[in-house]
């Protein structure tokens, strides 16, 4: 696959803060990237350098094979959908879609076409006369996505797409959005601070950390091998136990957690006997054994106690005492009639099991906690 | 071209010309004011000696002691007088007028004096005072007195009333701004609380709207204190104001050394007000939270 | 100390004796409006006299009314000597305002988008004049222009003008600019414009109402302006300083008549200088 752009070691300093610190990336051509991270964790900076609105202190800026690190915007083939759109407010619709190839000089023939093109693409013909005011904030996103894509960008930059969106209309738009991109064949970055619009809309997820990339890969990659814990407790829920090594042998690490033991696979990690670890286990990939059911010999086996019960629609969350310092919560499907029969009261003694392959072992232990768990 | 280098080059070409202008008009006459200030008179115009002569006649001379004090003191009534006109209006507009609309509607109209000539509106409280005047004649007209009052024109009662009139507006603006910018929960939380509507006013609008009056009375005295057309239309003979004699240097006595050395004794008391005010109005947005 | 149970007492009692009420209107509110009203009128007062003299035959300014003329008027619009110093006025405004614009903009620009030594300093300066009385201004390029050997005229009175009333487009633009949103700026060069073409395409006309606005009440400022063209101006006079020097002679309708007229041109200017500079009136309504 080509690379359509790569940025090398950029590094941008504002004054007092280190925003973009020595990131090194690589964009494939016709890819939907995500740069994903809390705010201040230099996403947007970067996504700004691709754009030409900051110039980095050091490193380069490769687009399609060119040096761009110095040019201005308007001397780059990428277009950016701002974050609440900037549409130009004195301008009615077509105008703020026809203004990219007005400056680029295109006859006026042509232009009237190709902006009644992208008003039917964006399915608001009917809009054209109106000023940005008049719009919802769903339609200035689709005006604001025109007027970028009129100019054939060979790069899309999309910088918080839905954050001016209400809920609901969040997800429809991330499925618009998905669908869009595999009709254009166009590449897309596109910077977010929230993790399920990243794991839906994603081909690959870079993880931001004060200005360093904390992992790249696939959502799929991200979710199951989260690199550091700083990832996984980002990336979907999860239960960030600390546990205690007691046994490493071939392949299986043996750990102690409250009055139970957990055995997880190396993966090609070596923690010290005696050493305080941190385990990553996704609350889905817990079984409740109800009725003396069977698990796989190889499995884990945990014992504990009902705490709380906290209701999410179609599962529940069911935060467990295991004798230990922090309760492990675990995901009940109530899909299925079942399940919801088989839903254990609070207060009832219960058996986990849980596959050890599906368990990341981080051997640096983090203060990452089990806030948001639930 | 670098970044930097081309942030500058468009930063000359933006301001190369304004600066030249600022620097010209603005901060040269000051500065050459300043330099006079220290110079003296002598026929037919002054001579560049340095010396502090001027401040110093400035200091001795109880004349100019008394016109210093009686602009301070005049001034300050008019802001006294504009302020216990502007604060029911803005109170009533802001907090007793539902409609937004009617609300600017009035707030357009208290400013759009403003606009109207000063001159003319000092002059009509000229035709309104007189001897001859309005109130007279409607007076002598409706048979409350026989002959008219003398006591209305060329006296220090007709200048604070037009220059109340004049400078009113200045006071209303920043206090509409404060008394808008107080959230109505305050209000309701007073009376939820069980304060009542005076007790209410006392404790908390009133207080909310301390940094408003400042700027108003800021505003109007700077106003009145500099003002030189009033004293002359309306003033009599006993109405002679800084101003006035800042005037007079530069026209008849024909010393402008002397002028200067008064333009900056009352640049720097307008200076000093302002910078007063500013570091109270500072405070009290702080108490604001 | 008062106890709960009292003060629970007083609360149930305190409102209902406190405001009378007035067919549904308390005491306080009462109040209020009418000294709302009194205040309003004694605002207005004057103007309103100024307007009815000018339609009254009777050349001394008195009550009672004594019949309607239009007289006044046609005297004073045949008044040669007001003509010109009318003339002279609106020649001065139009100078003035375009000074204002060419040197208020870059500045209003230079303090928005630039950092450079002496920023807090050319702020505090370009204000001076509307804070300072303006007979400081008058008499600082009095002596400005004496040290340099300028003569007295028109010329210089614009200047004076100039200088005074920079700082209201100052002050205004540069509001506007620090509300305005940048990253319309930043679309347009991603859009593929040059730095001048976003310029004048996007950032002047959203900063044009500020524009605008400023310009009018710069204008209307310079219309009546007098303590700095009382020394400023050489022969020629503008208005208000013939109707100065009326005036301080004795007083006379015609001049009622010519304030009437410029009260009205000076309220049609403001009332147009609010509805632009509110934006109510820019392109509000869905065009069809």
């Amino acid at each position: 696959m080509v690379n359509i752009v790569e940025i090398h070691n950029l590094t941008k300093t504002f004054p007092g803060v280190v925003a973009v610190d020595n990131v090194s990336l690589e964009i494939r051509e016709g890819e939907l990237m995500t740069m994903l991270g809390p705010s201040g964790c230099g996403k947007t900076t970067t996504l700004r350098m691709i754009g030409g609105f900051e110039f980095p202190d050091t490193g380069r800026v490769i687009l399609e094979g060119e040096d761009v690190t110095r040019l201005p915007p308007y001397k780059r083939r990428v277009n950016m959908m701002f974050q609440d759109f900037a549409l130009f407010p004195h301008l009615t619709v077509e105008k703020n879609i026809a203004y990219g190839m007005r400056v680029a000089g295109m006859a006026k023939a042509e232009l009237v076409r190709e902006v009644a093109r992208m008003l039917e693409m964006i399915e608001l013909p009917d809009k054209a006369k109106n000023l940005p005011s008049e719009l919802s904030n769903g339609q200035k996103q689709r005006v604001a996505l025109a007027r970028a894509l009129i100019r054939r960008p060979r790069v899309l930059l999309l910088d918080e797409p839905m954050s001016a969106l209400d809920a609901k209309l969040r997800e429809t738009m991330q499925v618009e959005l998905k669908h869009l991109h595999e009709k254009l064949g166009l590449t897309f970055v596109l910077v977010t601070h929230d993790q399920t619009e990243a794991l839906v809309m994603s081909d690959r997820v870079v993880v931001m950390d004060e200005g360093r990339i904390a992992q790249v890969g696939t959502p799929i990659e991200l979710y199951d091998n989260p690199a550091t814990p700083y990832v996984a407790n980002f990336l979907g829920t999860s239960n960030m136990v600390v546990a205690k090594v007691t046994e490493v042998s071939g392949e299986t690490i043996v750990t102690e957690y409250g009055s139970g033991t957990i055995r997880v696979a190396a993966q090609g990690k070596r923690p010290a006997v005696g050493s305080e670890v941190m385990l990553c286990i996704r609350p889905e990939k817990v079984r409740v054994l109800l009725n003396g059911q069977d698990s796989p010999e190889s499995f884990n086996r945990l014992d504990g106690v009902i705490a709380e019960q906290f209701f999410h629609g179609a599962s529940v969350h069911l935060a467990l005492d295991v004798g230990a310092a922090t309760s492990i919560v675990i995901q009940h499907q109530l899909d299925t009639a079942e399940g919801q029969a088989a839903l254990p009261p609070a207060g009832q003694r219960v058996s986990l099991s849980i596959d050890p392959a599906s368990i990341t072992l981080f051997e640096e232990v983090t203060a990452y906690g089990a806030e948001d768990r639930v | 071209m670098s970044q930097s280098r081309r942030r500058l080059f468009g930063f000359a070409a933006l301001f190369a010309g304004p600066a030249v202008w600022w620097g010209t008009v603005l901060l040269a006459p000051y500065a050459i004011m300043f330099m006079i200030s220290f110079y003296s008179k002598q026929f037919p115009f002054m001579i560049p000696d340095f010396q502090f002569g001027n401040y110093i006649h400035l200091v001795s001379d109880p004349q100019y002691y008394l016109v210093l004090s009686r602009s301070l003191k005049i001034a300050f009534f008019v802001s006294v007088v504009a302020f216990f006109l502007s604060y029911p209006l803005t109170y009533f507009m802001v907090f007793k007028v539902k409609s937004p609309r009617v609300r600017l509607l009035l707030y357009v109209a208290t400013i759009i004096p403003l606009w109207v000539s000063y001159l003319l509106r000092a002059y009509t409280w000229k035709t309104i005072l007189g001897t001859e005047g309005i109130l007279n004649s409607f007076l002598i007209w409706i048979g409350i007195v026989d002959e008219p009052i003398q006591l209305f024109l060329y006296n220090q009662f007709a200048m604070v009333i037009t220059m109340a009139y004049i400078f009113t507006p200045f006071m209303v603006m920043p206090i509409y701004a404060a008394l808008e910018k107080i959230p109505r929960s305050l209000l309701e939380a007073s009376k939820d609380l069980g304060i009542g509507k005076f007790g209410t006013f006392f404790r908390i609008t009133l207080p909310l709207t301390i940094p408003g009056i400042l700027a108003g009375f800021t505003f109007t005295f700077c106003l009145a204190a500099g003002d030189f057309i009033s004293p002359q239309l309306v003033g009599g003979p006993y109405s002679n104001m800084i101003a006035n004699v800042v005037a007079t240097q530069y026209g008849i006595a024909n010393d402008w050394p002397m002028g200067s050395a008064l333009s900056m004794v009352m640049l720097f008391i307008v200076l000093g007000i302002i910078t007063l005010s500013d570091k109270f109005e500072r405070i009290g947005r702080l108490n604001l939270g | 100390m008062t106890t709960y149970e009292e003060v629970r007492v007083r609360e149930r009692v305190e409102p209902r004796q406190m405001f009378l009420k007035l067919g549904g209107w308390d005491v306080s509110t009462a109040t209020l409006t009418v000294a709302a009203a009194c205040v309003l009128a004694f605002l207005y007062l004057p103007i309103v006299t100024l307007m009815v003299f000018s339609f009254n035959a009777n050349p001394i300014t008195r009550l009672p009314l004594t019949e309607w003329t239009f007289f006044w008027y046609e005297k004073a619009f045949g008044n040669e000597i007001l003509l010109t110093a009318l003339g002279n006025s609106l020649i001065v405004a139009s100078c003035a305002v375009t000074i204002c614009l060419c040197i208020g903009i870059p500045t209003a620009l230079a303090l928005d988008r630039y950092d450079f030594p002496g920023k807090t300093a050319l702020r505090r300066l370009v204000i001076l004049p509307i804070t300072l009385p303006g007979l400081i201004t008058g008499v600082s390029m009095l002596t400005f222009f004496k040290m340099t050997g300028v003569q007295l005229s028109l010329a210089t009175v614009i200047i004076g003008h100039g200088t005074a009333l920079t700082a209201i487009v100052v002050t205004n633009v540069f509001a506007r600019l620090q509300r305005f949103d940048r990253r319309i700026e930043e679309a347009s060069a991603d859009l593929g414009a040059k730095p001048l073409r976003t310029f004048w395409h996007i950032t002047l006309p959203n900063i044009r109402s500020a524009i605008i606005g400023s310009s009018l009440i710069a204008f209307t400022l310079s219309f009546d302006e007098i303590p700095v063209t009382y020394f400023l101006t050489g022969r020629d006079n503008t208005l208000p300083m013939y109707i100065w020097s009326t005036i301080r002679r004795g007083m006379t309708p015609e001049i009622n008549a010519i304030g009437t007229v410029i009260i009205g041109v000076s309220i049609v200017l403001l009332l147009s200088s609010v509805f632009i500079m509110s934006d109510s009136g820019v392109r509000k309504r869905p065009r069809k």
